[in-house]
């Protein structure tokens, strides 16, 4: 992504290889989970990660964190690099980045008390007082919307979306800059999900928090984010402003993807154009030479079997790896594809 | 109107017997927990016409998923129970069945797909063999006949490779595939209903396109009757043709797909459809309803979504509305102010 001053986050060809133990008779086939992953996070932003299962968003998240140990790249946090970061230094640098799972149930330990819960991150990081602890634990269930009293309390007597408060209270705890949030709304129910996205709004305005959102809900993406990286077979295929990637998506995949979510209006599920993509996506232990996505691509080229697209700028904002904008036919020195995607842009959704 | 029509109790609207595949009337639901029997289906009515796919939908613990696991007779028999003053599909009357006999009509007659494809199937069985199976106990066909049917129907579903893929086990399909393997296993017997509960909530958007493309052109072909339930509005708007609403147990709307999303009768079902949130709207606020459902066994009183409801007067908190009826007319809403209220839809 563009070189602007200084970003919070920086990650540069983040790679994640998982290799299984060598087995009888089984060829070790080691997976590039994460292929050369880069983005940038800048101060107070949100920026929305999307993708199949499989195709490395989650990983992009653990890697970057350390919560496994990338093959390569580098992942700088105001400057500071955390790749080769000694262990002990790592806990500390942790304190600026925290990270929402998916599922408030098993992320709580069910015998701690909520105090205690929450608590854990401020003795690790802030060292406070009995007292001075207890008052801080206290304004944090408040900043989500609990009741102070709940810190004496096991996480059984709360609800879903209750228990995701708590996470990310705790998230919270030791002022973190940023909060990696995967698939934290993902279990809940959607009026419930609306009020725990309200809650991350209202954060965001109010201490500046910086967001990476690692959701597979593209309407939930698509209220919350600035902008979006979409990512396919441990890639990044395109990324830009929110704006730009709903309404003119460059990449065949993004248009498929945009296209096969359901929009709650009968009216408009009736006359919308959708692309129903053939197969599933490729095994990532057995990438597809060329483009990874030419498998299914509806509008392949011969180069498209051989060469890997790089990413180029995509019209608007971003980039976007596709030949169809580089080699394409063009028109009117536009590429097909580009074209397409503006009249689509054009049609309401 | 018929004359079996003229058993239906004084008060109802008459029964169109052979017009739906599946009559459901009253139907209780009630399970064991800690401090005795509680309901969780509370006295749910309706029915599904021979080609129509009906939506349910409704937050998790709504009953959804319960009603149909009842009307399948799938609920497990000590801890639950059943019981409905109609229960039947086609003319198989399901309240005087047997489990025995129940299990003649799960296959021909009634036929599910769930969520997880991992766990319905059997991992130590090949994918094959677990159509086959069905075939063998239901239509009586040899090995030979239901193996050659079986791959058939696995290239009737999209299962690529079809003679090759019936010998492998489900843990070498995808999520996709594994579900194409449930609807094949589901079609087997070309089912008069299909029960369908959240089949595309675990997979993909690209593969849950695939999946309701399947499913619409299954219909077409067997003119079966679908019940659909998801949590997902987006998906009730592509597939369904009616669609309930539940609440704590109860169905609280029945409306035509397009009548509910622009003109929803019920202050719950105004407030879901508030909350989707909207790849084309953005900017729109996701508004929620306030608070939580009930739990079971602590039931309000009156209407039962009374402590969520904007709209709720005293006679709300105390006047429970009047059950939905059989056949309900085309749009019916169990709320006491649905008359004076004007609710917002989508459009």
């Amino acid at each position: 992504m563009s070189a602007d001053p200084a970003p919070l986050l920086d990650v540069q060809d983040l790679e994640v290889t998982f290799s299984p133990r060598k087995k009888l008779f089984r060829e070790r086939v080691s997976v590039r989970a994460v292929d050369g992953v880069s983005f940038q996070l800048h101060d107070g932003e949100t920026l929305g990660l999307v993708g199949e299962s499989g195709c490395g968003k989650s990983t992009t998240a653990r890697g970057l964190l350390r919560l496994v140990e990338p093959s390569a790249g580098s992942v700088r946090l105001a400057g500071r690099e955390l790749i080769g970061l000694p262990a002990k230094d790592m806990r500390t640098a942790r304190r600026d980045i925290q990270m929402v799972f998916q599922d408030p149930y098993s992320s709580l330990d069910p015998s701690m008390l909520v105090r205690e819960s929450i608590g854990e991150p401020i003795d690790v990081h802030l060292r406070l007082g009995r007292a001075e602890r207890t008052e801080r634990v206290a304004e944090l269930l408040r900043r989500v919307g609990l009741s102070p009293d709940y810190m004496l309390r096991y996480p059984h007597e709360f609800s879903g979306g209750q228990r995701q408060r708590l996470t990310i209270a705790r998230a919270i705890a030791a002022d973190p800059r940023i909060l990696v949030l995967d698939e934290a709304v993902s279990a809940l129910d959607v009026s419930t999900q609306n009020q725990v996205i309200g809650l991350l709004e209202e954060l965001s305005a109010e201490i500046g928090l910086t967001y990476l959102f690692i959701a597979h809900d593209l309407s939930v993406v698509r209220h919350i984010s600035d902008r979006v990286a979409v990512m396919y077979l441990g890639r990044i295929v395109e990324h830009g402003d929110a704006a730009r990637v709903f309404d003119a998506p460059a990449h065949p995949y993004t248009q498929a993807l945009l296209s096969a979510v359901p929009v709650p209006s009968p009216k408009v599920q009736r006359s919308r154009e959708r692309i129903v993509l053939a197969g599933d996506p490729p095994d990532p232990s057995n990438v597809p030479p060329g483009c990874r996505f030419h498998t299914r691509c509806p509008y392949v080229m011969e180069v498209c079997r051989t060469v890997d697209p790089l990413l180029s700028p995509a019209l608007g904002s971003g980039e976007v790896a596709c030949h169809l904008h580089t080699e394409g036919p063009r028109l009117g020195g536009a590429s097909v594809r580009t074209m397409r995607s503006a009249r689509q842009a054009q049609v309401p959704a | 109107m018929t004359g079996a029509a003229e058993q239906v109790p004084v008060g109802r609207t008459l029964l169109r017997a052979q017009e739906n595949t599946l009559e459901v009337e009253d139907l209780v639901v009630e399970v064991l927990t800690e401090h005795g029997w509680a309901t969780v289906v509370d006295g749910v009515t309706f029915g599904v016409a021979r080609g129509e796919t009906l939506g349910i939908v409704g937050e998790s613990g709504s009953g959804k998923s319960v009603t149909c696991l009842a009307v399948a007779g799938l609920m497990p028999p000590r801890q639950t129970r059943v019981r409905a003053t109609t229960l039947r599909v086609l003319d198989h009357d399901l309240t005087a069945l047997t489990s025995r006999e129940m299990d003649d009509v799960r296959g021909p007659n009634i036929a599910m797909i769930f969520q997880e494809p991992m766990t319905s199937l059997n991992p130590a069985f090949t994918v094959g063999d677990q159509i086959a199976e069905v075939l063998r106990r239901h239509e009586g066909l040899s090995r030979k006949e239901s193996k050659t049917r079986a791959i058939a129907l696995l290239e009737r579903v999209g299962v690529p490779n079809p003679a090759r893929r019936f010998g492998q086990y489900p843990f070498e399909f995808s999520g996709g595939m594994r579900q194409r393997v449930m609807i094949a296993i589901a079609l087997a017997c070309s089912p008069d209903v299909i029960i369908a509960d959240e089949p595309t909530t675990a997979l993909d958007v690209t593969v849950q396109a695939q999946i309701l493309e399947l499913l619409k052109e299954l219909q077409r072909e067997h003119g079966m009757s679908v019940i659909f339930i998801t949590h997902d509005l987006g998906v009730v708007a592509d597939v369904c043709d009616r669609v309930l609403v539940m609440y704590a147990g109860q169905i609280v709307e029945s409306a035509p797909l397009d009548e509910l999303f622009e003109h929803p009768g019920h202050p719950y079902a105004e407030g879901l459809l508030a909350a989707m949130p909207r790849m084309d709207d953005p900017f729109a606020a996701l508004s929620s309803i306030p608070g939580q459902p009930p739990r079971v066994g602590a039931m309000p009183e009156g209407c039962r979504f009374h402590p969520r409801c904007a709209y709720a007067q005293d006679r709300c908190r105390t006047g429970a509305p009047p059950p939905l009826e059989l056949p309900a007319p085309t749009h019916a809403t169990r709320c006491l102010r649905h008359p004076e209220l004007t609710l917002r839809g989508t459009t």
